[in-house]
């Protein structure tokens, strides 16, 4: 096997707060080969966010120390990831709070570059014209001299796409940055996207709530439940049958294919309260007492693992 | 379908500019919505949604046009009158007080809505947190403490919790999951009903708007192109923008749109394309198309359309 681009294994997070020590992330692992992308499902305030900065190296202040091993390219990203920074790009959550609004959108690209690409400051001008038109901006040279306010929701959302590029990096890592896009735009930064990996071998680690997105951009799949991986596999076969009651549940509420808008009962429980044994088991239809005792292993199956032992029962 | 109610709020002509180069980034826009009704407006990014949003509001000053609250002209300055008209904000992030804690940020909301009682306060705040499927116990925490949905979450109940007459959605379902997304569009309808509220919903997500909205804008580079109920925009779009819209949202399955993707630079509102303005990009334009601008004709009498050609289509997509 070839080494993989980025490879997490057994990864815990935890914040201290004002409840105690609050356990976000838990034996967290996957991998993404060279040209590889990964998608990351699962309910709001899971984990997501958290798993990504993590690996980025950039978790909030509460945290302590992660556990685990997380390597990029076959060195260490957990004791500094420093030496990284031009090779991963990162797409951020929220678009507003990470432009600084007093600073021209293009400077603050142009000096990321600077210290992360080779070149002079007119070939990354230039490269970056370049980006801003496959992001589909309008104006492409004019955006570079605009103050992030002059921008609209899902422009700023596309300068931080082409920001995340601009240093050619090995691994893009981007959290939700379709969700302020129609879908005619989406569909060409889509396509940018799915044209680095191809052309490239950029690898991809998304975080999407867009079922559709997922499919189209992703060749695998990790479903994330309070902060512990609960399914991943190949997208189609995880999206035509999925396995673990909660992905099943989460794909019913695609308007695809429910009828109503039902919702899964119950809320994702604080990380502070964690449930015992399978941390699903009091939102689960088919829970059963031994599920409350004892946490399910993730059981590897061919190319694809689930983190529950009825997920071959069928719903009632 | 539900019946045509009282106008609530209604835009005529609207235009607005932009910055010291006046960019018209809504450009002769008239909407009418009515009372209880979820009106929905889509379009694609940057074509000036969130700027016609914050001039219904009275944030931003129009250049021309009228707006009506409530059948009454409210001018063009000033928030006087505007409280029965609420903004949840497109980024979550930029609504709440870094340096304030949840719940101090929602009981000032209400301080200066004039509920002064804390005990009401409390009661209501902690009812709204749950109804936005947020444990209580989040009102201790500072913005940074929770996660992007959580955020997003917050900012609705912040508004919802002021009980307005109309209530401007920016983007509110974006980045949240399914589920979540499920309970916030049954809180929206629950609210609506309890309390009489009226929705202006701007969204990227058609299967949202699809669900929720009685009718739908369909916004292009300034100006609206075609509006409908939902039901008969959905079933048989005439304008094809919207049509190239409607086309392009990702399956399931991963299947590939059929219909090719837009043609053709994203317009500019520094160069704004004479005639028709999406013509540059339309696959069906003829000669016409670039040198007169197509009048809003009447598809039926509640669906009208802006195109020259909207006859001679297929109106199946
Ligand atoms: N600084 C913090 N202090 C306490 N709790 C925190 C802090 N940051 C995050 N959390 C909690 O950790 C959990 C995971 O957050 P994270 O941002 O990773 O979720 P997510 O899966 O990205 O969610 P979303 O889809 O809503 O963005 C959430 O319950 C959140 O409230
Ligand atoms: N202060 C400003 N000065 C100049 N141009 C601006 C300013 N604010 C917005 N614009 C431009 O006006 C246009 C409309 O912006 P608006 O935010 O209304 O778009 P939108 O339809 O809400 O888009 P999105 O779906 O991406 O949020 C955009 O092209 C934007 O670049
Ligand atoms: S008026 Fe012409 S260019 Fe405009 S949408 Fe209709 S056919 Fe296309
Ligand atoms: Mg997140
Ligand atoms: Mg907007």
């Amino acid at each position: 096997m070839t080494q993989p681009l980025l490879a997490v294994e057994g990864l815990a997070v935890a914040l201290r707060t004002d409840h105690g020590l609050a356990r976000i992330l838990d034996d967290v692992a996957l991998t993404i080969p060279p040209g590889g992308s990964l998608g990351v499902v699962g309910e709001s305030g899971c984990g997501k966010s958290t798993l990504l900065r993590a690996i980025l190296g950039i978790l909030p202040k509460g945290a302590t120390t992660p556990s685990g091993r997380i390597r990029f390219q076959g060195r260490d990203l957990l004791a500094g990831a420093d030496w990284a920074r031009g090779r991963i790009g990162f797409v951020p959550q929220d678009p507003y709070l990470s432009l600084n609004p007093v600073f021209r959108a293009g400077d603050q690209i142009l000096e990321i570059m600077r210290r992360h690409a080779p070149g002079s400051r007119a070939d990354h001008r230039r490269k970056l014209v370049e980006l801003f038109r496959a992001v589909q901006l309008p104006e492409p040279a004019a955006a570079l001299d605009k103050y992030p306010h002059q921008f609209s929701g899902g422009q700023r959302q596309r300068l931080l796409i082409a920001a995340a590029l601009a240093c050619d990096p090995a691994l893009l890592i981007a959290d939700e940055p379709t969700t302020a896009l129609d879908v005619t735009t989406q569909r060409e930064i889509l396509g940018l996207l799915k044209r680095l990996v191809a052309e490239r071998g950029l690898g991809l680690l998304f975080v999407t709530h867009d079922f559709g997105v997922l499919a189209t951009l992703c060749d695998r799949v990790a479903v994330l439940y309070a902060g512990q991986v609960a399914e991943l596999g190949p997208t189609r076969a995880v999206l035509d049958t999925p396995w673990h009651p909660y992905t099943r549940l989460l794909l019913a509420c695609h308007p695809d294919r429910a009828t109503t808008l039902a919702g899964i009962p119950g809320t994702v429980p604080a990380a502070t309260a964690q449930p015992s044994g399978c941390r699903f088991h009091p939102r689960c239809p088919l829970a059963q007492p031994a599920c409350a005792a004892a946490p399910p292993a993730l059981l590897a199956l061919g190319e694809r693992a689930v983190a529950c032992p009825r997920h071959e029962v069928p719903f009632g | 379908m539900r019946c045509r109610l009282a106008e609530l709020l209604t835009a005529q002509d609207l235009v607005v500019e932009l910055g010291r180069d006046r960019l018209r980034a809504v450009d002769g826009v008239s909407l009418s919505i009515a009372a209880g009704e979820t009106f929905g407006l889509v379009g694609e990014s940057g074509c000036g949604k969130t700027t016609l949003a914050r001039a219904l509001l009275g944030l931003q000053g129009v250049a021309a046009g009228r707006i009506t609250l409530a059948g009454a002209t409210v001018t063009a300055t000033g928030r006087a009158g505007r409280a029965a008209v609420q903004y949840v904000h497109q980024d979550p992030g930029a609504a709440l007080d870094p340096w304030w804690r949840i719940g101090a940020t929602l009981a000032e909301g209400l301080t200066i809505h004039g509920v002064t009682d804390r005990a009401e306060q409390q009661a209501r705040i902690a009812e709204m947190l749950a109804a936005v499927g947020l444990d209580p116990a989040l009102g201790a925490r500072f913005p940074h403490e929770l996660s992007g949905g959580q955020q997003r979450r917050i900012g609705i109940a912040r508004i919802l919790l002021l009980r307005p007459r109309l209530v401007i959605l920016d983007e509110p379902t974006a980045g949240l999951d399914l589920s979540v997304q499920a309970a916030v569009l049954r809180l929206l309808a629950a609210l609506r009903d309890r309390f009489g509220l009226t929705y202006l919903l701007i969204s990227h997500d058609l299967g949202v708007v699809r669900r929720v909205c009685d009718r739908i804008a369909v916004m292009y580079l300034g100006r609206i192109v075609e509006t409908g109920a939902a039901a008969s925009l959905f079933a048989a779009p005439r304008h094809p923008y919207t049509r190239a819209l409607l086309a392009a949202a990702p399956h399931l399955d991963g299947r590939e749109s059929a219909a090719p993707p837009l043609s053709g630079d994203p317009p500019s509102l520094r160069a704004i394309p004479g005639g028709c303005r999406f013509h540059p990009r339309c696959p069906i334009a003829i000669p016409v198309c670039a040198t007169t601008a197509p009048a809003v004709e009447n598809v039926t009498a509640g669906h009208q359309v802006a195109c020259h050609r909207w006859q001679e289509e297929s109106p199946h997509a």
